[in-house]
């Protein structure tokens, strides 16, 4: 909602009244006996200073308050899901206590944001609410930032549009042009607080973008939840578009330190890449990325001797010569850090379809090492050996005219390319790899989305009577209601 | 045309991914299964009949365990051709499977295995069967070895009226009972008798001084002695009226909760039961008198 049209709206509205009123009470009144011939045809004095005083006192107002610390851009939408069914559900609870059913309903996101683009300044605050582990309200997105020029709009990542043809921002309702080469975008924009990871296209793509429900394993994994802390530097110029920055190197969903930093280092992190319409129909988009900073490791304090006791022959009663067994304490471990990084090349085309819609094809590839965060968190100290990671995925939506969009995704993601099993006899290569096809369809009009999603999830979680690692079962039928304002 | 064509195609695709989905392993943790081993992946079906597959070499397992037990140990060598064991109690809803180890020096062409298992606290006392058979990489079961596994029934105590707390893990429960006469049994007060003031006067010769007695304050300040059970003990006919008995979580000693479960026994039959579940959460109140989530009432007459 833009209050400056509003206020300015009002103003207008209120001199308008004023004169309507003046005039009304012109008419109410007996009609004055006609002036003599060769005077003006003017209220009396005292009453047009009255007028004139009442209306510019009502201009002062509305002028003062269109000065104030609003207008503010007003957003937000919710994500409501129904897991239909998930095959990995147990009406169970782990070892510490957590339940393992997933068939339920779960508010995924809402959120709420709140930003103000003001010239050569621009601010930002978005707020989460979400029931996944237990309810949970956290700010998600704050920043402050400065852009030049100061007439550009803030400068929204990703740049390309969003495949659920909001036709809009992703993050908010500020309207975006059109044509892919000339986006308006400032030429640099620095930006300081808690804001998405500018790496690759689906970290930083909003949540309510995505013609899927979630992102792929592989940037869940590397970017969990893909916000972070820092200062970041981006802006375009013609086709070229880029971003850099400097960040805590632990996202909020960091399964370690979320949202904090445990080291001293900090993580570098980039995208370089372009945007350009070939044709009409045609627009292309893509880049390069990188990610590079250190991990933690996190050190074990001192422990005491400890006495454990086995009852080994189950007869309830402590046998102190053969059920005891003393396990010696050990002193203080330090923590250490250790390199980390990632690449990453995305590629995006839109190719607008008679009749249809837009068919968006979507690309993207990771290498790194010890950058997993979120899935299976790298810790090559106590691996004794670097983790190397490496995901892809390749996806396609299209746009079934307005009203409708379905889409394919294949993700796939090696949390160690170098994984090893020990077998009687041998020491094996392990595929420790994950991928999901994703099938998505969606019904939505301007304001609100339904979506259904099929997951197929193959793994190497399970183990076959054999013993060798085989795939746990794990589909799943969702359904989201999505309404954005 | 093109359109049904796509549609057919996509049919065929979802279909396929559907048909891929079978024979993978189902996610089940196996909680309701009589036997638990650590690490060891639950299939809900009995073990095939087929025995084409390698033999156990030799299995070594403790005879005597007792329900609720756990860190159990099971280990043996198996033929070559072997890359896992499995392992179930006979007559259980399903079997664990546990990939085969290295061998040892000793012995180097058969592959080891070793189970950590544990039973549960509500498995019948006495003889099972421990079934372990070896399995190929082609998923062929090999012959059964059977070692027996005498289960000990929990002790308890004799008496007219018995009442118990047992749990299963080395958290400090403590059992309070409140007797008809107002007087609450509990770690701090382990007997029914309590002396009278000196007001009251010289004490008759004939009055009783016994009763009710508590037997242990068991894992007392999280120092676990094996026990994990409390017994509230008349081994003289207890006095008539309404029994109320409450269970005091004082701790769970870093243990993420702790399964608990009274009985109560009137000359040798059960006359109450309950069960339950200590979380953090009950660790945060007083310890003291009247302390303790109710878990029963007797009327004993």
């Amino acid at each position: 909602m833009r209050l400056v049209p509003v206020m300015r709206r009002c103003s207008c509205g209120l001199v308008i009244v004023g004169a309507a009123l003046s005039s009304t009470r012109g008419f109410a009144q007996t009609p004055p006996a006609p002036p003599p011939l060769g005077t003006t045809n003017a209220a009396p004095a005292p009453a047009r200073d009255d007028l004139e005083a009442r209306v510019a006192r009502l201009e002062k107002a509305a002028a003062s308050k269109s000065d104030g610390p609003l207008p503010v851009t007003v957003s937000g939408y919710v994500h409501m899901d129904w897991i239909v069914f998930r095959q990995t559900s147990q009406d169970e609870v782990t070892q510490d206590g957590q339940p393992l059913n997933e068939n339920r309903f779960v508010l995924r996101r809402a959120r709420l944001r709140a930003e103000r683009d003001h010239g050569l300044f621009h601010g930002a605050f978005e707020i989460d609410a979400n029931t996944i582990d237990g309810p949970q309200l956290r700010p998600i997105n704050a920043e402050a930032s400065f852009k030049w020029p100061a007439d550009r709009p803030y400068a929204r990542t990703p740049w390309a549009y969003d495949p659920s043809s909001t036709r809009g921002s992703v993050d908010g309702p500020v309207q975006m042009p059109r044509s892919l080469s000339s986006t308006g975008e400032p030429w640099f924009m620095v930006t300081a607080g808690l804001f998405r990871t500018p790496f690759g296209f689906e970290v930083p793509e909003s949540e309510r973008a995505r013609p899927w429900l979630e992102r792929s394993t592989m940037s869940n994994a590397m970017f969990p939840q893909s916000f972070d802390l820092g200062v970041r530097v981006l802006g375009g110029y013609r086709f070229l578009r880029y971003a850099f920055g400097i960040v805590n190197g632990a996202p909020i969903g960091e399964r370690t330190f979320p949202g904090r930093d445990p080291n001293e280092s900090k993580d570098l992190v980039f995208r370089v890449g372009g945007a350009t319409a070939i044709t009409e129909a045609i627009r292309v988009e893509g880049g390069v990325s990188g990610v590079s900073g250190r991990g933690f490791h996190r050190g074990q304090p001192a422990t005491k001797d400890l006495i454990q006791w086995q009852d080994s022959n189950a007869d309830g009663v402590i046998d102190n010569t053969t059920e005891l067994q003393v396990i010696p304490g050990s002193p203080a471990t330090p923590s250490e850090s250790f390199k980390r990084f990632a690449v990453g090349a995305d590629l995006r085309a839109t190719i607008t379809l008679p009749m249809l819609g837009d068919l968006h094809l979507r690309a993207e590839v990771v290498r790194g090492s010890n950058i997993d965060r979120g899935l299976f968190v790298s810790d090559p100290v106590v691996a004794t050996r670097d983790l190397r990671q490496l995901g892809y995925y390749i996806g396609a939506s299209q746009e079934i005219t307005r009203w409708a969009l379905v889409g394919v995704r294949y993700d796939r993601y090696d949390p160690d390319a170098d994984a090893r099993e020990q077998e009687p006899f041998t020491l094996v290569p392990r595929d420790t790899s994950m991928s999901t096809w994703s099938f998505s369809a969606a019904g939505r009009t301007r304001i609100a989305r339904l979506i259904a999603q099929y997951d197929h999830r193959q793994n190497a979680l399970g183990r076959d009577a054999s013993g060798r690692p085989t795939t746990l079962a794990d589909d799943s039928f969702t359904l989201r209601a999505e309404v954005h304002f | 045309m093109r359109a049904g064509t796509l549609v057919v195609l996509l049919a065929l695709f979802v279909a396929g991914v559907l048909l891929g989905a079978c024979g993978r392993t189902r996610a089940d943790e196996g909680r309701d299964a009589k036997l638990h081993v650590e690490g060891g992946h639950f299939f809900r079906e009995p073990m095939p009949a087929d025995e084409s597959g390698p033999k156990v070499l030799s299995a070594t397992v403790a005879a005597r365990t007792r329900a609720g037990s756990v860190e159990q140990a099971c280990a043996g060598d198996l033929e070559r051709a072997a890359t896992s064991v499995a392992v179930a109690l006979a007559g259980d809803v399903g079997y664990w499977i546990v990939p085969a180890g290295i061998p040892l020096a000793s012995a180097p062409s058969a592959p080891t295995f070793e189970v950590v298992f544990g039973v549960t606290a509500d498995i019948a006392p006495g003889r099972h069967d421990l079934v372990l058979r070896a399995v190929d990489s082609a998923g062929h079961f090999g012959p059964a070895v059977v070692r027996p596994l005498d289960v000990a029934a929990p002790e308890r105590p004799h008496g007219r009226l018995v009442i118990s707390l047992r749990w299963h893990n080395e958290a400090d429960l403590d059992l309070h009972v409140v007797l008809p006469s107002g007087i609450e049994l509990f770690k701090r007060n382990r007997t029914e008798y309590e002396r009278p003031p000196p007001s009251a006067g010289p004490v008759p010769p004939d009055a009783p001084t016994d009763g009710g007695v508590l037997d242990r304050d068991s894992n007392a300040m999280c120092v676990p002695d094996g026990q994990r059970a409390e017994n509230a003990v008349w081994s003289e006919a207890p006095p008539s009226g309404r029994y109320v008995v409450r269970v005091d979580t004082f701790s769970l000693c870093g243990a993420p909760s702790a399964d608990w479960r009274v009985e109560a026994f009137l000359d040798g039959a059960r006359i109450g039961e309950a069960r339950g579940t200590s979380t953090e959460v009950d660790t945060r109140f007083d310890h003291n008198r009247g302390a303790g989530v109710l878990a029963l009432e007797l009327d004993v007459p």
